[in-house]
């Protein structure tokens, strides 16, 4: 019977070419959207799950209030992990780690005396490697961290320094240390599915300001992570019941810390403010921490699992619909060959089966194809979507399993409809007479399924546009300063004293227009603090009257380099003794309430109480992305000497044009400077730019399946229109006979599809639009969602469509009326 | 065999009721060779579908080999016809998708029939109607004689103890017509086979035991020949 059952398919489908062609390229494109999203899901699931004991790993949050400041960071004190080890039986060991900022690093290869930037360096307690297993190629996992010198290179890192020499014992010297370091140890190279990437680890020991601040107990640099005994970690409940304990322990530990800082605890707590600790499992850290703030990773955000996996069942469901229409459409065909069976004998299951059967075999074409699709393309899609998937991972036998059952669940989604719709058929409604058949239901169900199709490609077109209309409106907004042709030295620090003589000496070059040495840019390095402004007489705001200001540290070039406009006030001039002078923005004015901001005073409590006064107001300008809002900001001026910053870069204007000689003028400057290092740049448009990379994947990645959904759903269309051409030939030709032009005809067959794409339109525009404006809420400057993005949208799906039927409609229109009439 | 009693069928159109058959009642012993005739539109196809089970009537009663067939589900109805009805019709109705050689084989799919005996039945049903040649044509490359012949051949096939024919001759040259009703009776007379045919053709009508006039949905006249 089986047998039988596949033959029958079989035969259908190498009777009806196109139909089959349609099915299975529909079938095939969903499926393969499905495979690559179904990779890039279980991709983004598994981070962090290779570790040794990964269910006992957790991270310790802070969830923090001081003052009008809240924040919740993956960062904590130094203390805290060792105060929860010595607090808590259930905590079993625990591990910090330390990101410090670049470092230049000299090393001999081959003989060769040689310097390199290593920007990927991470600072770490002797027994990280012990907690988070990284796999070792050499060295000790207990003993390789121990020294103060020792460093751990993963295998990229080695081959970077010294070739394919072996690295152990070999020394590095890093820039900020007089004693060299020794490679103790190798890491395979990282797993892409590690949050924490790095290429170079170091003691914790060996960083000064770690043990400068082992008391402090609000200096929020270092990550902490603990290992819990196995039958902690089993318990939820039992987690829920050790953090319940962490608030006691953490008054009475961090109490001489906050009243060292002036803030006495029980003060502390009465305004308001808290300091809870809360542990993260390690395997959330990917995809359920981006409310989390650290610098240590870029997390990734579930919402888009979330959304990727609802594509690919709409792209699926799109392909499936094609089926089950394509099936229906055909049915007073099909209808007839069921009333037949029945008569003959067939019982309902086995007339189910035959069909569920067809709608197996077209499934199973259709996921060779796409297993060949997917291994042709999955390069691209790599690019596209900045992942290193591999088709390896179609091949274990889970991945198989699910394939197989993808392929079931598919077929039976696909050919359940007809079938059941088919063989409820009664015979004798099919058979009598000459054995036509109409069906009203079906004609009904296949109407709204093409609204379905296109309504939900129309919300996909909708959403690509809108996304890449906000890429550019991130990219052509007004910033309030001006980012082309902006080149950044960076390690201007290293210069020390003569950074002034080389930005004289870069002035000088005829292809610069202007530059400055600060402290940060736009895009890096800003530095916040509370300041104390003086209240406007007048002005009786009651309660907390801090200000939480970014700010960098600059000279006079600064807003003429970067074109930043003033607003009153003025610019900070070699004129005046700026040095207890400050510029701010209009939103940190605007947040503290003066109405006339010039001559105002603030006083910085972090700073020896220092008083700064206001001399000029600047136009509110982005240094963070379009995400955020511009937060009040200030600029200090070089003489201020108000905080040290360990960084700082020349900015400076060039002239556009040839840029490649420009960089290398600049370039041969900094080398008479700084011989031996190296001469590190980047473009301010292109840091800029770099903000919005996941916003561009995913742009990408939306776009290419917006196409394909379309495609399924033109296909089914064609389809469709094919088929009612062919059953129309009759009354086509009866009609040209009596008259009807071509386009009368075109028209004819046309307009009752182009119906159902406008309806989708319109189904598809508030959807579109709920959806988009949910997406934009996370930037805070964000392009309209107008409304010729839905016309557009609206007439791209109906061009297309348009496009798909009338290849059929005109060829039915042209065929010579008297051969149909004929073959009827 | 078979019995109708006050049969009805109609169609509602527009409020009021188009009668098809009206308050017919028939008996069929086993072994009887009936043939219907009557004008066109009369009927005698609806009749045929009614007593085949295929249609279910509007109003009155229906046995088959003694069970109510009115009060049975489709499933027991479609088992019991499976069992012991062959069915001729009048459009052939053939499988498109299939062969000659299969749509003669099918009912016997449906009868679980093992392979190896599937082949010798069918081979020695093409034989029998002399279409080997055209074993593995599909029914659109056959002419309507043709399609007639296959589909009788498949009515056959399964040795049904009731044969029902919608003009089983209308598209057939007379000397096959009278070959297949040459058949007919034989079946009727040497296999006990109770044949219900419908036909327009006075000759044809005359194999019959007993011939039934339909006119306008009643039965006019009943004569034993
Ligand atoms: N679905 C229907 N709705 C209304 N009337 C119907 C329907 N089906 C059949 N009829 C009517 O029932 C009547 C009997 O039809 P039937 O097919 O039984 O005639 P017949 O005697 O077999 O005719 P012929 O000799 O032409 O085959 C016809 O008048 C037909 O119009
Ligand atoms: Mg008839």
């Amino acid at each position: 019977m089986i047998k039988n059952y596949f033959k029958i398919a079989w035969r259908n489908l190498t009777r009806n070419k196109v139909s089959s062609i349609i099915n299975i390229s529909g079938l095939a494109i969903g499926l393969a959207c499905v495979l690559f999203i179904g990779l890039y899901v279980n991709d983004e699931l598994s981070y962090d799950r290779f570790f040794k004991d990964t269910n006992r790993l957790y991270r310790v949050n802070l969830d923090g209030k001081m003052g009008n400041e809240e924040f919740l960071l993956g960062h904590t004190p130094p203390p805290v992990g060792a105060a929860l080890k010595n607090n808590f039986s259930e905590i079993e060991s625990y591990t910090r780690i330390f990101r410090p900022g670049n470092e230049i690093v000299y090393f001999e290869n081959n003989g060769q005396k040689k310097s390199l930037t290593e920007k990927n360096l991470l600072a770490v307690d002797a027994n990280f490697l012990q907690l988070l297993s990284y796999p070792l190629v050499a060295g000790n996992v207990n003993t390789c961290l121990n020294g103060v010198n020792s460093v751990v290179l993963t295998q990229k890192a080695a081959k970077k320094y010294f070739g394919d020499a072996s690295p152990m014992g070999k020394t590095l010297v890093l820039d900020e240390y007089s004693k060299p370091f020794t490679v103790t140890a190798v890491l395979k190279d990282l797993p892409t599915q590690s949050s924490l990437q790095f290429d170079m680890l170091q003691s914790t020991e060996s960083i000064p300001p770690v043990k400068r601040f082992n008391w402090s107990w609000v200096w929020l640099q270092m990550g902490t992570y603990v290992k819990l005994k196995p039958n902690v970690a089993s318990d939820a409940a039992g987690i829920k019941r050790l953090e319940s304990k962490f608030p006691a322990m953490v008054s009475q530990q961090a109490a001489s810390a906050f009243n060292r800082i002036g803030q006495p605890w029980a003060e502390f707590i009465k305004k308001g403010g808290h300091w809870d600790l809360h542990l993260q499992p390690i395997t959330e850290l990917h995809l359920h921490s981006s409310n989390v703030g650290t610098r240590y990773f870029n997390p990734g955000d579930i919402k888009y699992v979330y959304i990727f996996s609802a594509i690919a069942l709409f792209i699926i469901l799109l392909a499936c619909i094609n089926f089950m229409n394509l099936s229906t459409a055909q049915s007073a065909r099909r209808a007839k060959e069921v009333g037949i069976r029945k008569v003959l004998g067939s019982g309902r299951k086995q007339l189910i089966g035959q069909f569920m059967a067809e709608a197996f075999l077209y499934c199973l074409f259709a996921a060779v194809i796409a297993l060949l699709i997917v291994s042709l393309a999955l390069p691209a899609f790599n690019q596209l979507s900045e992942k290193t998937l591999n088709i390896g991972a179609l091949f274990g036998f889970k991945a198989i399993a699910g394939i197989m059952g993808l392929i079931v669940i598919t077929a039976i989604l696909a050919g359940s409809y007809p079938a059941f719709f088919l063989t409820s058929l009664k015979p004798v409604s099919i058979l009598k007479g000459s054995g036509i058949f109409k069906d009203a239901n079906g004609f009904v169900m296949r109407n709204a399924l093409v609204i379905f199709q296109f309504t939900v490609s129309t919300v996909l077109i909708i959403c690509t546009i809108i996304v890449y209309k906000q890429l550019n409106f991130t990219q052509t907004k007004d910033l309030g300063f001006n980012k082309e042709n902006v080149l950044i030295v960076e390690n201007a620090e290293r210069l020390g004293q003569s950074a002034e003589s080389m930005r004289q000496e870069l002035l000088r070059l005829p292809q610069v227009l202007n530059a400055t040495i600060s402290t940060g840019i736009p895009t890096q390095n800003k530095f916040a603090d509370t300041y104390i402004p003086e209240l406007e007489p007048g002005n009786t705001k009651s309660g907390e009257n801090n200000i939480l200001l970014s700010s960098f540290v600059v000279d006079e070039a600064f807003a003429p380099t970067l074109n930043l406009s003033m607003l009153s006030g003025r610019n900070f001039s070699t004129a005046f003794a700026d040095s207890a002078s400050v510029v701010i923005n209009e939103s940190a004015a605007r947040q503290i309430g003066w109405k006339n901001p010039i001559g105002k005073t603030m006083t910085y409590p972090g700073g020896n109480n220092r008083q700064f006064k206001v001399v000029g107001v600047v136009k509110d300008f982005n240094v963070e992305s379009l995400h955020d809002v511009v937060a009040p900001f200030a600029l200090f001026y070089k003489t201020s000497k108000t905080y040290g910053s360990p960084t700082s870069y020349i900015t400076v204007r060039i002239k556009p044009g040839d840029y490649a000689a420009t960089i290398a003028a600049i370039q041969s400057k900094w080398k008479t400077f700084m011989p031996d290092n190296p001469f590190e740049y980047s473009f301010l448009d292109a840091e800029f730019d770099s903000l919005y990379r996941a916003d561009q994947t995913i742009g990408k990645v939306f776009s290419v399946f917006t196409f394909l959904s379309l495609t399924v759903a033109c296909l089914g269309l064609l389809g469709l229109a094919i088929y009612t051409a062919q059953r129309r030939t009759k009354e086509i030709g009866i009609r040209k006979v009596l008259g009807a032009s071509i386009e009368n005809v075109v028209t004819m067959l046309s307009k009752d599809f182009l119906k159902l794409v406008i309806i989708a339109c319109v189904l598809a525009f508030p959807i579109a639009w709920y959806a988009m404006n949910k997406w934009l809420q996370d930037f805070a400057y964000r392009t309209p969602v107008s409304w010729w993005v839905f016309s557009l949208a609206a007439g791209i799906t109906l061009v297309i469509a348009l496009f798909t039927i009338s290849f059929q409609s005109v060829k039915a229109a042209l065929t010579n009326p008297i051969k149909s009439l004929h073959n009827e | 065999m078979l019995s109708l009693k006050n049969i009805s069928k109609y169609y509602q159109a527009g409020g009021n009721k188009t009668y098809v058959l009206n308050n017919v009642s028939l008996d069929v012993d086993a072994g009887e060779f009936v043939s219907i005739m009557g004008p066109s539109g009369s009927g005698k196809s609806t009749l045929l579908n009614i007593i085949g089970m295929l249609d279910e009537p509007s109003e009155g009663y229906h046995y088959f080999m003694k069970e109510a067939v009115h009060q049975l589900k489709e499933k027991a109805r479609s088992a019991l016809y499976k069992e012991y009805i062959g069915f001729v019709f009048q459009a052939y109705h053939l499988i498109d998708e299939l062969t000659v050689y299969e749509n003669i084989e099918t009912p016997l799919i449906y009868q679980n029939i093992k392979s190896s005996e599937r082949k010798a039945l069918v081979a020695d049903m093409l034989d029998r109607f002399q279409i080997v040649g055209k074993k593995d044509l599909f029914p659109a490359q056959l002419s309507g004689g043709q399609q007639q012949l296959v589909g009788i051949a498949r009515a056959l096939i399964t040795k049904p103890r009731v044969i029902l024919a919608d003009e089983p001759t209308g598209n057939l040259n007379s000397k096959q017509g009278e070959e297949i009703m040459e058949l007919f009776r034989k079946l009727n007379k040497e296999d006990k086979v109770t044949i219900i045919q419908v036909t327009h053709s006075e000759k044809n009508a005359e194999y019959g035991t007993r011939i039934i006039n339909v006119l306008d949905g009643k039965i006019d006249s009943s004569r034993n020949v």
